[in-house]
């Protein structure tokens, strides 16, 4: 094998037109994906958007109705699991419970005939990566779950896989412990070079962790691109309102063909957009939390706004708005908590280019 | 010595009695005490007289009983393999194969009906169908397999394939509800590590599926080392398993001492049994 | 697909196994002949009629069904309080207390029946119809304890306190929590006390006597010294009775005992 060329290498994972039903619901309604040797996938969505599905199809769990997968460029959509180069990492992990630690992680390897020697070697590194040296005798019925999140890696990891599948690894942990999960799987994701496709429900998490993310929803794809474009440009009202906290503005085109949010008395001018504009066009303008800031009522095109709530979130505060109707959310640093209080009038304000216009489609 | 007062002022404290009262005496007037007169009786002369070991001796001498006993375990270990060897292709059936629930359930109901029913009914059905004219020969000799009708009746063949045939349902059940608890996910998980069919069956499910086929060995073993009606029955009274001794010691003879001596052997034999069986399952966790 | 179709054969020959003697006693209930016959010879319910005209097997299926109703009843009295004790209270010796109570299905019916009736000569009961419930009551008692026990779980203790915490007494609490809880555990398990108390033979052979016999044992008596049409005909009324019952069950609880947990 050689080192894959960035852009002109074949996709390790090359998932195309890939359609599930199950009775009336469309588990998957076409998907088409690639994904490169080494990257990190985030499948991001809201329960039930298809994700698991999309996984086991992935795997060999479940026949799509039509489309093609593809690894390494060879088609392996008609090879059942057993026989595919990728391994998963269960979302209750699907430990056996009659075995011990080590006789799970070294499933993989004695099922290819390697020689006992051998394995306990390799289940011994691969353990000692995890961090869980000298638990090899116990049952899974005897560890933790963030234990047992770790020995279901590292009995998907010993087999080197060149994909891992990973379903909500981390959804059964406390919150502490889940984000030093996350640390650690990124860490191990970069020093082994494995491609991880990682499906998750909770935003932060695929920000955190993803160098790209899938989001998903009813079945299809809605946007997929690195963390920080899908944040700052998101296709869709649906993407916006998934990923971090968006307000969401009306945009109507002036006579002057300017699109502009009327909010109250005042009419924000938004950026101009690549595609035509004409009168009456309307669009829809989304508005990060972190960028509205107090202001005075001078500045030019200040909003009005009475606060409605203020919620500590630690570090942070989250001031809730309304502007003449419009529920407008505003982010701040925590010192700044004593600053706001319910009922109390206060103007806001956003440099232009912090808008982001949808796209057409979006509205 | 102090603590034993304390030991009985927390028996009485603590023991339910409002709802243990009617059990416990029950049981202890109708059964433990029963068992216990049985006990005395097996080692106390007949003539009321004092202590003795002579009627275990008597039993435990005579090479005609170890016969027998030998010939009862016998009938029971075999009726128990093959009930385990019919009972688990149909267990895994029932459960993985059949996807119908409509099909299963009656499945089920066909399995729970000879349960429902006498043991008496059943072996009779086997009379019918074992004997001499029955349609089991007939089907044979007319199919040229074998020329003299078998003597099925009065053989351990016969008592055997009406015991199976009895104590089947007990193995399919017990198996069949442990490989229906079984998480597929595991199954899953196995073939995404490289397991084949075969390799996920030999790994994964039989080994979770046998405390559910050793359970139902244990229920098959035990009935079928007690089991009267069905040797009685099927035996034509020339073949002579334990049980039929006791019976004839306590209905026709009348020897409760020697009878007692016997019913303790079969007990304690079923029960070292068991015991054993319970010691060497492989499937106990070690901790 | 080799090894489907194997195992499909096998099960099916195995269910085969055991739906057919049941069905040779059916049909050979109808011949017309004096003697055992299947196929039968001719179609006829006159070997039904003789049974039911005949007052010694009406006798016995009387005092099976009294007598297996009355087991049950008592089974119930005796395991339901038992089981609660078990399920809700923590004393010495309570694991030696369930496997007393439980024991009667693991050891030899035939050794129970022997040591029953040597007791009730000593007590000089021995072959009345007191001597038959109370043996009958013992080995069925299990079936009770088995059903109801799974289901006084820890969460239906915190419903329990709930419901005194509401002010209702430990007895307003019984009736109206803790017994509509395990009502269905009570059902089946009364249901598996009747019916194995009106199929027992072992324990009840040493019990009857020629005017007080259940059908089991006058069955037993019967085929040991002839075999004809009638004992075919009692049985196909105790096979038809037992598939009702289960029909019933299936209906009302479902028996998809075999299906996949999910
Ligand atoms: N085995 C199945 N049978 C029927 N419907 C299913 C099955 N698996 C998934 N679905 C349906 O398909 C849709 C997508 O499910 P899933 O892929 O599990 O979503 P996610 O993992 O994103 O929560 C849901 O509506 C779900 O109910
Ligand atoms: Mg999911």
């Amino acid at each position: 094998m050689t080192a894959p060329v960035a852009g002109a290498a074949l996709p390790l994972l090359d998932i195309r037109d890939v359609a599930k039903r199950y009775g009336r619901v469309a588990a998957l309604a076409g998907v088409s994906l690639e994904i490169g040797q080494g990257e990190f996938v985030a499948l991001l969505g809201p329960s039930g958007c298809g994700k698991t599905t999309l996984l086991r199809c992935i795997a060999g769990f479940v026949a799509p109705d039509s489309g093609m997968i593809a690894i390494d460029g060879i088609d392996v959509t008609a090879l059942p699991p057993h026989r595919r180069p990728l391994n998963t990492v269960f979302q209750n992990y699907a430990l056996f419970p009659h075995m011990t630690v080590a006789e799970n992680v070294g499933y993989g390897p004695a099922r290819r005939g390697v020689p006992r020697a051998e394995i306990a070697r390799e289940v011994d590194a691969a353990l000692a990566m995890v961090g869980l040296d000298g638990f090899a005798p116990r049952r899974p019925s005897q560890l933790s779950g963030g234990q047992q999140q770790r020995v279901a890696l590292a009995r998907a990891l010993i087999n080197r896989p060149r994909l891992l599948l990973l379903d909500e690894p981390l959804g059964a942990l406390d919150l502490k412990l889940r984000k030093q999960m996350q640390l650690e799987l990124k860490r191990l994701q970069a020093r082994l070079g494995i491609t991880f496709v990682f499906v998750t429900h909770d935003q932060e998490e695929a920000m955190t962790m993803a160098d790209r993310i899938v989001v998903m929803e009813g079945g299809s794809i809605a946007q997929a691109g690195p963390a920080t474009e899908i944040y700052a440009r998101p296709c869709s009202r649906f993407v916006a309102g998934f990923i971090g906290e968006a307000n969401l503005l009306d945009l109507v085109a002036d006579p002057d063909g300017r699109l502009r949010a009327r909010i109250g008395g005042a009419a924000i001018v938004a950026p101009l957009s690549g595609s035509g504009s004409g009168v009456g066009l309307s669009r829809v303008g989304m508005l990060r939390a972190e960028a509205l800031r107090p202001a005075t009522a001078d500045v030019p095109d200040a909003v009005a706004a009475t606060v409605t709530d203020v919620v500590d979130t630690g570090g942070q505060v989250l001031v809730h708005l309304d502007a003449a109707g419009i529920a407008l959310m505003m982010r701040r640093l925590g010192d700044a908590r004593a600053a706001f209080a319910a009922g109390q009038r206060i103007h806001v304000a956003w440099s232009p280019e912090a808008l982001h216009v949808l796209p057409e489609q979006a509205g | 010595m102090t603590r034993l007062p304390a030991f009985l002022g927390a028996l009485r404290r603590d023991m339910p009695w409002p709802l243990l009262a009617a059990p416990l005496l029950f049981f202890a007037a109708f059964f433990a005490f029963p068992l216990a007169v049985v006990l005395v009786a097996s080692v106390t002369a007949a003539d009321g007289g004092g202590l003795t070991l002579a009627h275990y001796a008597r039993v435990l001498l005579d090479a005609y009983h170890w016969d027998i006993l030998w010939l009862t375990l016998r009938i029971a270990f075999v009726t128990t393999a093959i009930a385990m060897m019919l009972g688990y292709p149909l267990a895994y059936y029932l459960v993985r194969v059949v996807e119908a629930r409509w099909l299963r359930r009656a499945c089920v109901v066909l399995l729970v009906i000879p349960l429902f029913t006498s043991n008496i009914v059943r072996s009779f059905g086997w009379m019918v169908l074992l004997g001499r004219v029955g349609i089991v020969n007939e089907t044979l000799q007319g199919a040229g397999l074998i020329e003299r009708p078998i003597r099925f009746l009065g053989s351990e063949t016969g008592i055997v394939i009406g015991l199976v045939y009895i104590l089947l349902p007990f193995v399919v059940l017990t198996t069949g509800n442990a490989i229906a608890a079984i998480d597929r996910r595991l199954e899953e998980a196995a073939s995404d590590l490289g397991a084949g069919p075969a390799q996920r069956f030999r790994t994964i499910v039989w080994p979770l599926s046998l405390p559910g086929l050793l359970s139902g060995a244990v229920i098959v073993f035990t009935l079928a080392v007690s089991a009267y009606v069905t040797p009685a029955l099927l035996s034509s009274g020339r073949v002579t398993v334990f049980s039929m001794l006791i019976y004839q010691q306590y209905a026709s003879v009348f020897d409760f001492h020697y009878g007692g001596a016997l019913s303790v052997v079969l007990l304690v034999a079923t029960l070292l049994l068991l015991w054993a069986a319970a010691a060497i399952d492989p499937t106990r966790r070690r901790t | 697909m080799i090894a489907r179709v194997a195992l499909g054969g096998l099960a099916w020959l195995t269910l085969a196994y055991l739906a057919f003697p049941l069905v040779v006693i059916l049909g050979a209930s109808l011949t017309t002949t004096e003697f055992l016959a299947f196929p039968p010879r001719g179609l006829t319910l006159a070997w039904y009629g003789r049974v039911v005209a005949d007052p010694s097997y009406v006798g016995a299926f009387w005092t099976s069904t009294w007598l297996a109703a009355l087991a049950a009843a008592s089974a119930v009295l005796l395991g339901l309080p038992a089981s609660l004790a078990i399920a809700r209270h923590d004393f010495p010796g309570k694991a030696a207390l369930a496997a007393l109570l439980m024991s009667p299905l693991l050891l030899p019916h035939i050794v129970l029946g022997a040591a029953l009736l040597q007791y009730c000569v000593h007590v000089g009961i021995a072959r009345t119809p007191l001597a038959l419930l109370v043996g009958h009551t013992v080995i069925v008692a299990p079936f009770v304890i088995r059903a109801v026990l799974p289901l006084l779980t820890a969460e239906q203790r915190a419903l329990e306190e709930a419901s005194m915490d509401l002010g209702a007494g430990p007895f307003q609490t019984f009736c109206r929590v803790t017994l509509p809880l395990v009502r269905s555990g009570v059902v089946s398990g009364a249901l598996f006390a009747f019916i194995s108390s009106w199929i027992n033979v072992e324990l009840s052979m040493f019990g009857t006597t020629a005017s007080m016999t259940t059908v089991p044992v006058k069955l037993l008596n019967h085929v040991q010294y002839q075999v004809d049409p009638l004992i075919a005909a009692v049985s196909g009324i105790t096979i038809l009775a037992a598939a009702a019952a289960i029909v019933a069950i299936d209906v009302v609880f479902g028996l998809d005992l075999l299906a996949e947990r999910k």
